[in-house]
């Protein structure tokens, strides 16, 4: 297990305070946030390449805040996997044991044989490995030591989408078949919520939320993480009372919605309505006079839209609102829309989360 | 837009610089025939300048690589108070006049230690270990410049990952930063060479211009001039030019060998 205790610590201007965070055994740990968040800079903090100003960490529950990096037993593999070039395939996985025998050879074995690298095993010149197989050369190197946590710095990125996508799950399914304890820095939240357990929203140098990749798709803790998470829809709204079936009476400037009543709002309450596009259920003509009874259904007006691959995301204008709404592509090819048309659609009362307003409104 | 005149332009001041340096060179050839100069370096005090400098630029190349690799490495790696001018200060012998390097190493063998040194150690003073002294100092300046360049190409990342795959400070050093930057390392070495083997002003003023005991290759192309003895003077013009062409080719491999 890894604990931070309120880590401080500056980068030329950048200041990041008080950060605390426990990682379970056997867990993986994602600290996700847009660039210029202060992920790296956190991950080199958590791992001693670079000293907080205050603040301790352990493992388990030893302070390791002034250990060097080489009695952590952690393992690193960074951004560009640092292989090196002057050892060939089986040195560099072989670096970090210092002493020869049947043991290491039994483990090199299980290593090479758990990421798939008996055909390259030989190769001489690390260069010559594709981006997949340097990738998987990088962790046998760091995992053949059994460290008892593994720190990764988007270590994913370098590679196209349709191998990252595989080694990604490839990753996740070694993960959990040996317990590792890992914890990973990115960008990209689909990778985040593919293999995280659990995860860290940085933003701006704080860690916003702290939750399973769930509880965070599903109640952001404030806008600057619904944003990040790609909840564009934010309404400005005021809770005006409780109906008899225990949902919300929340207003906009124009609108009435029926919202499910999450048990931590008051009547008077200022807070910000988000929807995910994907939960925007468009109607079609013929079924509009069978919905006009639906809670939260409404009319907009068609802006535009765009075809991205596997869905269509469609702008939609009510009163002052602009609705993103996201449609399958094969449903997309069966809905007839025209610029200007006019579209039914509803939200279900289930499918809003309500944030703090954080006295501003936009 | 046109750029003819300007390519004209170019092309005259690139002709003048290769017509300029390929003449410094062909014109030696002029005052000796092939000949000449084999028998020249026959004489026996020429194959003592020569093996005298060979030694001892070895020796001070050797010595001055040794004294900058972790000087060099500190400086790459570290941001320490001071660094800024520790790094300005150690330049200085690479621009300082030769002779003005040689009376502050004479200047400094008169003080007590300097002194103490010369009596009981080791004496510098118009003999041969002046030579290796005089070249070590200007040679250890222009080695620190290039290892430093050359470890600073070494992705610090490679060093982090070592020490998280358990491998401490030292190991790390000589497990992976100095193999990454061997041929920089090598590089240096070449270039502190060639730089003590063309050596004059501090050698002349520290240790002297001895006939056929302090007289190196450019000490004796000094002397020889002074005697009015030409052919035996190119002779060693043309070798020292050799020496350097190599070095300088070598060099351009090892860099783009990279």
């Amino acid at each position: 297990m890894i604990r931070a205790e309120n880590l401080s610590f500056t980068f030329g201007d950048f200041i990041v305070e008080d950060i605390s965070l426990t990682v379970a055994p056997g867990e993986s740990f994602f600290i996700l946030g847009p660039s210029g968040a202060g992920k790296t800079l956190l991950l080199e903090i958590l791992l001693g390449i670079k000293p907080p100003k205050s603040g301790r960490i352990f493992l388990n529950s030893t302070d390791i805040t002034a250990a060097p990096p080489e009695k952590r037993g952690v393992a690193y593999v960074p951004q560009d996997l640092a292989l090196f070039p002057h050892l060939t395939v089986e040195g560099n996985i072989l670096f970090g044991m210092k002493e020869w025998g049947p043991q290491v050879q039994k483990r090199l074995d299980r290593w090479v044989e758990l990421l798939n690298l008996g055909n390259v095993r030989k190769r001489r010149d690390v260069s010559t490995l594709s981006g997949g197989e340097r990738q998987r050369v990088a962790l046998a190197r760091a995992l053949i030591r059994e460290p008892r946590v593994l720190f990764m710095d988007e270590p994913f990125s370098a590679l196209d989408v349709s191998l990252r996508r595989r080694l990604q799950l490839e990753f996740r399914e070694l993960q959990r078949n040996l317990g590792l304890t890992t914890v990973q820095v990115t960008h990209d939240p689909e990778e985040a919520f593919l293999m995280a357990d659990e995860m860290a929203i940085m933003i701006g140098g704080r860690i916003e939320q702290v939750g399973t990749p769930n509880s965070l798709y599903n109640n952001p803790a404030n806008r600057r993480v619904a944003s990040f998470l790609m909840l564009q829809n934010l309404f400005f709204a005021t809770v005006k009372g409780k109906t008899s079936e225990g949902l919300l009476d929340v207003r906009t400037n124009t609108d009435t919605l029926l919202v499910d009543d999450d048990g931590g709002h008051e009547v008077g309450d200022e807070v910000y309505l988000g929807v995910r596009p994907e939960e925007i259920i468009l109607v079609r003509s013929e079924r509009v006079e069978y919905h006009k009874e639906t809670p939260n259904f409404f009319f907009g007006k068609v802006t535009g839209w765009v075809d991205l691959g596997h869905y269509r995301l469609v702008n939609l204008r009510v009163g002052e609102w602009v609705v993103e709404s996201w449609l399958n592509i094969r449903a997309a090819r069966e809905f007839p829309m025209s610029i200007g048309e006019e579209i039914g659609f509803h939200i279900r009362p289930g499918s809003f989360c309500l944030l703090p307003s954080e006295g501003e409104r936009s | 837009m046109s750029s003819r005149g300007l390519t004209l332009f170019l092309g005259v001041a690139v002709a003048f610089a290769v017509t300029f340096v390929a003449g410094l060179l062909a014109v030696e050839l002029g005052y000796a025939r092939p000949g000449d100069l084999a028998a020249a370096l026959k004489n026996g005090e020429l194959r003592h300048a020569i093996f005298l400098s060979l030694t001892t630029a070895t020796i001070a190349a050797t010595l001055a690589l040794l004294a900058a690799l972790p000087v060099a490495y500190a400086l790459a790696r570290h941001q320490f108070p001071g660094s800024f001018f520790v790094d300005l200060l150690l330049d200085l012998p690479v621009v300082l006049s030769p002779v003005a390097v040689g009376v502050s190493l004479l200047l400094l063998l008169r003080t007590t230690p300097g002194r103490w040194i010369e009596t009981h150690l080791i004496s510098f003073i118009f003999e041969t270990p002046g030579i290796v002294l005089a070249q070590f100092t200007v040679a250890l300046a222009l080695s620190i410049r290039v290892l430093k360049a050359a470890f600073q190409e070494v992705d610090v990342r490679y060093e982090q990952v070592s020490r998280f795959l358990g491998l401490n400070g030292w190991e790390t050093l000589l497990k992976v930063t100095l193999p990454l930057a061997k041929r920089g390392i090598l590089a240096a070495f070449i270039l502190a060479w060639a730089r003590s083997m063309g050596e004059f002003g501090a050698t002349v003023t520290l240790a002297g211009a001895v006939a056929g005991k302090t007289e190196t290759i450019p000490v004796a192309i000094y002397l020889r001039m002074a005697s009015v003895d030409i052919t035996g003077a190119v002779a060693l013009i043309v070798l020292l030019s050799l020496f350097s062409l190599t070095a300088l080719l070598m060099v351009r491999l090892l860099v783009r060998a990279r």
